[in-house]
């Protein structure tokens, strides 16, 4: 039953759909103007990553001849086929969507992108000024010749690419400018009403024959290249991760192009020329209607001065259960909290660190980083703790994709510090959000933990949607230290008290847990899972889940992104209902309910349900025990599921529809939650007494 | 008020080293704080080759640094805090001293090599709490048993008393060695795992002849596996009782499959996958041998053993001392001693080793050493009563004594040895292979030993209730008889040399002066 190829959708196709729903939030009339250009710039954003990393590996499986065939069905080249072609359409949508609404919309709302002929003369002043002291000086144009070697194409960069007059037109001269990152792609311009901006590439394409004296230019376009950057370091081969993972960087830099982006208007001839230089074909090259990277107009967003087009602002606010005037670690030992990001601050996982460094009790702090910001807070105080002499022991994710050479500047700072610095686990990533505090206190040591769904990153915590625990259950943070003994080779891996660890343990568990389910609904116990997560790809949970849906389990999945599970199909998933919610916030949770008889049991988790999150990374499922704060994630997992507003459903044959409000009974999830957040906050406030403190003499 | 300390106890066994860390409150009780475990090659090497090869030198080095890196993060002490013990793999290995001085020197941590008897009272400490928890099994005549990389330990109990302890050279690392050096056929593998177990089967069948054992507690890495997939909710601190049939099941999922195969399926070291299918059975064949349909799977371990006697060594220690006492009577009765004539000899050398306390400077240990001696200085008169005191040496020295360690044994099986004629000299190969040290507490034990069994030269006991005055040169016995006091002096004739020499003291029994009763 399950074997069948046509049971399981396609993960990449998935992917677009995915990444189809975000772009139609930039369609959504509903939806504040700038905040659709936000949307249209993450849809290519995300597109350009996809490119990269799954196109990417697709190209290499093509390449080295591989045929096998993913759940689905489709080999390789099958899969690089079809998402070429959804990906042209995905990209004819985004220009569409860009150049016949949101750019006339912003035109209208005082936001205008001018082209050199519109400039008014201040404005001309002003460019003209601007190219002949900085552009011509700081852009330099590189000839090509037969005889030189070509110069190094830089992935995601924006170039502009020159044909200059030959004596035929097949000896037409190419020359290539690279608009180097460090100059703004979007230049204001001074205007007296609204927000006038010019692109860089117009201003250089107007002033292209200033580089070339005496020559023929016959057209003068932008384009891009991504580049394959789906390559591992060979953990065995490399002398140590840090130096492999350098290695990866720089391959990454010369890896093959795997899609060329022109602009539209370029002619077939530049395009030849480029398809040659860059060695991609017509499967690869994609004609852009409009200006290349729209990711480029996310700087618009932060516009000041057009609140109006934005969304209302929603700031984090206080748990309710967190007293900001208190030290945190009494309250923990009090109960346990659970903080719901963005709704609700990032503060107190801050503050769990910087406390902990200072505090003298504290003897060590353990750590796992996968993702950080800019000058994080939290690795400052894991710095701060091991300046102070305590024990601190931090895994940074040196493979984390994307963020590698950060991660690897943020271990040397850490290991300047003085921590015990672990690059990661050979031929795994680890991707658990956990950190733990010891502490030597008169009853001898306790240990505090937090675990979440979403990582330390006190700058996405604003805006990603993710789940925390502060606790100190005792069974939890034995597991917690558990955990990096495993990690850091101190111990073999073992099963833990309750929290459950990939790779060794996890899908065992949950196959265990929908099992459990079944054998309790056929016992009669009306049986139901509901789950949150990102992605489910994993065919040995499909199947199990396909399993408990023969056997009259509910079960309600919201699944952000890919999923290769096909519901509502009759004998195979008519228990099923997926749905998918694309909002101001991006859904980032993992949790994970069974009823389990009325006896709901409640995890969280850093792992999706795919292959690589059970098999290839460290991952925790931790269950929530406290009865209040499994009350409260009951309860949130019932909202995500019943949201009306931003709720798209998956239908068997793969489209996703939205979902319509039942009644007058529409949900709006992530303003339901904001809503709480800010009564609970209120009420929290409230209920504490005022009191004053008085400045007294040192003692 | 005293604070909560930080212990750790470490078992280096034949395929891991495992190390428990735990916080000890000043009333005893034990938090456990950190678990770890390491996979080691020593049984592969020391059943194989006879020493511990470099390779497993290092990995053990590595697995102990890491163990110290965790010991250190809780602010513990390497020296103070930490008990580490290594079991056969290590102690039979030829280059052990040279091992465990490696491990010092490149971790910080001094490992001690155990023997049997040592694993047996410290796996008593382990699983005695369960034993207690469940009062009705104290009725019963109770087994413990424990299948080693290299050794197979057993233990018996009754009426919450031990009775026996043997060890046995089984295990399951030590047969996998010598299956791969015959053959690697599992057809003949298993034959052979069938024959040794048979063969450990005679042997337990001989020493367990007389006693019908009524219930059968395993322990062991392998136990809590399989009682983990028996029953996934057991938590290990209560034990288990399953029914033989279940655990014959289980065994026989885990034979057909190569090592590989349960390591992949059961997410298990390879060292542990490739011992678990043999150890299975034979635990099953043992509880079948002894007729019994359901078994006790219990979740201690040397470990806990280790922890309890850390966590509390003074409550411990008399409970213990009962376990020695009510061992060694087994041992006398086994043996047909007098019982009447041991417990006063006993009775008697105690109180002189009481009275000469300021003196001998010895300690509680030597004192039960005496004790246990005293019990059994006469057991060699079960072989011959020619040279009595040469049969009981060899005797007790052979004798899985349960609670005392091989140096103890040699201790009690000398002062044995020393109760009647010839006094310790130079030229007795097994007292000279003493430590200065230990010759010392030899001369003092049988000293003492020498004039109790003389002051109840005639076996009636009328001595044993006799009171000790001191002099300054004199140590007098009031004992009440006239016939013994006769004896006594012939005896001390001969037997209280040794003391006098060591002690300065002259030793005379005097005849307490009984009061005549006049009336009707």
């Amino acid at each position: 039953m399950a074997s069948e190829k046509e049971n399981y959708f396609n993960r990449e196709l998935s992917w677009l759909q995915f990444n189809m729903r975000v772009l139609n939030e930039a369609y959504n009339p509903a939806t504040p103007l700038l905040e659709r250009l936000k949307f249209l710039a993450i849809t290519a954003s995300n597109l350009d990553e996809f490119f990269m990393v799954r196109v990417g590996g697709l190209h290499t499986a093509c390449k080295s001849g591989r045929r096998r065939r993913d759940i689905s069905g489709l080999t390789p080249h099958r899969q690089l086929q079809a998402i070429q072609r959804k990906a042209r359409e995905m990209n004819r949508y985004e220009y569409n969507c860009f150049n016949t609404i949101i750019e006339p919309e912003l035109i209208a709302a005082g936001i205008e992108r001018v082209t050199i002929e519109k400039l008014n003369p201040g404005q001309h002043n002003f460019i003209f000024d601007l190219f002949n002291e900085e552009l011509f000086s700081c852009l330099t144009p590189i000839r090509l010749t037969t005889h030189s070697r070509p110069p190094l194409i830089h992935s995601l960069a924006l170039y502009c690419a020159v044909r200059m007059q030959g004596d035929d037109e097949r000896s037409d001269g190419l020359a290539l400018i690279a608009l180097q990152p460090e100059e703004r792609r979007i230049i204001d311009l001074p205007t007296q009403r609204g927000y006038q901006f010019i692109l860089i590439e117009d201003v250089v394409k107007t002033n292209i024959k200033s580089w070339f004296p005496g020559q023929k230019v016959k057209e003068c376009v932008c384009f891009r290249i991504t580049r394959n950057a789906d390559m591992a370091v060979q953990e065995d081969e490399a002398p140590d991760l840090l130096s492999g993972m350098e290695e990866v960087l720089e391959e990454r830099k010369i890896s093959d192009c795997i899609r060329l982006e022109v602009e539209a208007v370029a002619s077939g001839t530049i395009v030849k020329m480029l398809q040659n230089l860059v060695n991609a074909d017509n499967s690869q090259t994609y004609l852009q209607d409009g200006p290349i990277d729209l990711k480029a107009f996310m700087a618009l967003t932060g516009l000041s001065g057009f609140e109006h087009l934005k969304f209302e602002v929603w700031p984090p606010l206080p748990n309710p259960m967190v007293d900001s005037k208190s030290e945190l670690i009494p309250q923990i030992r009090e109960c346990d909290i659970l903080l719901h990001h963005p709704y609700e601050s990032f503060d107190p996982v801050v503050r769990f660190l910087e406390e902990a460094s200072i505090d003298p009790s504290v003897i060590a702090i353990k750590q796992v980083l996968y993702r950080t910001s800019r000058n994080s807070p939290i690795v400052n105080a894991l710095k701060k703790a091991a300046r102070r002499g305590k024990a601190v022991t931090v895994l940074v994710e040196l493979k984390a994709r994307f963020d590698e050479e950060r991660n690897i500047e943020e271990a040397a700072e850490l290991e300047l510090a003085g921590a015990q610095v672990i690059y990661g686990v050979k031929g795994f990533k680890t991707h658990a959000k956990i950190c733990l505090v010891v502490r030597r206190e008169h009853c001898g040591i306790v240990r505090y933990a937090h675990f979440g769904t979403g990582n330390y990153n006190d700058v996405t915590a604003r805006i990603y949607g993710d789940i925390g625990l502060l606790t100190c259950n005792e069974d939890l943070c034995a597991d917690a230290a558990a955990f990096f003994n495993i990690i850091g080779a101190h111990t073999q891996p073992r099963p833990m008290r309750k929290a459950v660890m990939a790779p060794l343990y996890l899908r065992d568990r949950l196959v265990e847990l929908i099992d459990l389910e079944i054998e309790m609904h056929r016992k009669g116990s009306r049986g139901r899972i509901s789950a949150k997560m990102n992605s489910l790809v994993d065919q040995v949970l499909i199947d199990k889940l396909y399993e408990a849906s023969c056997a009259g389990v509910k079960i309600d999945l919201n699944v952000r992104g890919i999923c290769c599970l096909v519901p509502g199909v009759k004998g195979l998933s008519q228990n099923i209902r997926v749905t998918s919610i694309v909002g101001r916030y991006l859904e980032h949770a993992r949790i994970f309910c069974f009823r389990h008889g009325g006896n709901d049991k409640v995890y969280i988790s850093s792992a999706d349900w795919m292959p690589r999150n059970l098999d290839r990374r460290f991952e925790l499922m931790i269950p929530i025990e406290s009865e209040s704060c499994r009350h409260r994630i009951l309860e949130i997992i019932k909202v995500y599921l019943s949201d009306s507003e931003k709720s798209s459903i998956l239908e068997s044959d793969g489209e996703y529809t939205p979902v319509r409000a039942r009644g007058d009974k529409a949900i709006h999830a992530q303003e339901l939650f904001y809503r709480q957040a800010c009564e609970s906050s209120t009420q929290a406030a409230r209920r504490r007494t005022t009191r004053f403190e008085p400045h007294r003499p040192a003692t | 008020m005293k604070k909560p300390r930080i212990k750790a106890v470490i078992d280096l066994g034949s395929v891991s080293a495992r190390m428990e860390i735990v916080q000890a409150t000043p009333d005893g009780e034990l938090r456990p704080l950190d678990s770890l475990y390491q996979s080691v090659q020593l049984g592969r090497d020391t059943f194989n080759s006879g020493r511990i090869g470099r390779n497993s030198v290092e990995q053990c080095v590595r697995a102990f640094r890491s163990f110290a890196t965790v010991i250190k993060e809780y602010g513990a002490d390497l020296t103070s805090d930490v008990t580490a013990v290594a079991t056969s793999a290590v102690r039979e290995a030829r280059n052990c001293d040279t091992f465990l001085e490696r491990i010092y020197v490149a971790t910080g941590i001094w490992v001690q090599p155990i023997d049997g008897a040592t694993v047996n009272r410290l796996t008593f400490l382990g699983v005695w709490p369960l034993i207690r928890s469940r009062t009705k099994l104290l009725e019963k005549n109770i087994c413990i048993l424990e299948i080693g990389g290299g050794t197979t330990d057993l233990l018996g109990m009754r009426h919450g008393e031990v009775r026996f302890s043997h060890s046995y050279r089984f295990g399951s690392y030590r047969f996998l060695e010598t299956a791969n050096r015959i053959s690697t056929i599992r057809r003949i593998e298993s034959d052979m795992a069938r024959n040794e177990i048979n063969s450990l089967l005679r042997s337990i069948n001989d020493d367990l002849a007389d006693i019908r054992i009524n219930r059968l507690i395993l322990m062991g890495g392998e136990i809590r596996f399989v009682a983990h997939r028996i029953n996934p909710e057991w938590d290990e601190k209560t034990l288990l009782t399953v029914n033989l049939a279940s655990l014959r099941k289980q065994a026989q999922k885990f034979f057909p499959l190569n090592p590989e195969e349960i390591a992949s399926l059961f997410k298990m070291p390879i060292e542990e996958a490739q011992i678990l299918g043999f150890s299975l059975l034979a635990y099953t064949q043992i509880a079948e041998n002894l007729s019994l349909k359901q078994v006790l799977l219990c979740g201690a371990t040397l470990r806990s053993g280790l922890l309890a006697e850390a966590g509390n060594p003074l409550k411990w220690r008399e409970d213990f001392e009962k376990q020695i006492i009510s061992s060694a009577r087994q041992s006398a009765l086994k043996y047909n001693c007098d019982m009447n004539h041991a417990d006063c000899v006993e009775k008697l050398a105690q109180m002189i080793f009481r009275e000469m306390s300021n003196e001998h400077k010895l300690n509680k240990h030597h004192e039960l050493l005496l004790r246990v001696a005293a019990l059994l200085h006469d057991c060699g008169r079960f072989v011959s009563l020619s040279a009595h005191h040469k049969h009981s040496r060899y005797l007790i020295e052979n004798s899985d004594l349960f609670g005392l360690s091989r140096a103890d044994i040699r201790i009690v099986a000398l002062t044995a040895r020393y109760h009647r004629r010839a006094e310790p000299k130079p030229t007795h190969t097994d007292y000279n292979l003493l430590t200065r040290e230990e010759k010392m507490t030899v001369n003092k034990l049988a000293s003492f030993l020498r004039v109790a069994d003389a002051l109840d030269n005639l076996h009636t006991q009328n001595a044993a209730e006799c009171t000790i005055e001191r002099t300054e040169s004199e140590l007098r016995f009031r004992v009440d008889s006239v016939s013994d006091i006769h004896a006594a002096q012939l005896a001390l004739r001969e037997k209280s040399r040794l003391f006098e020499q060591i002690f300065g003291l002259t030793v005379t029994p005097v005849v307490t002066r009984k009061r005549v009763n006049h009336g009707v």
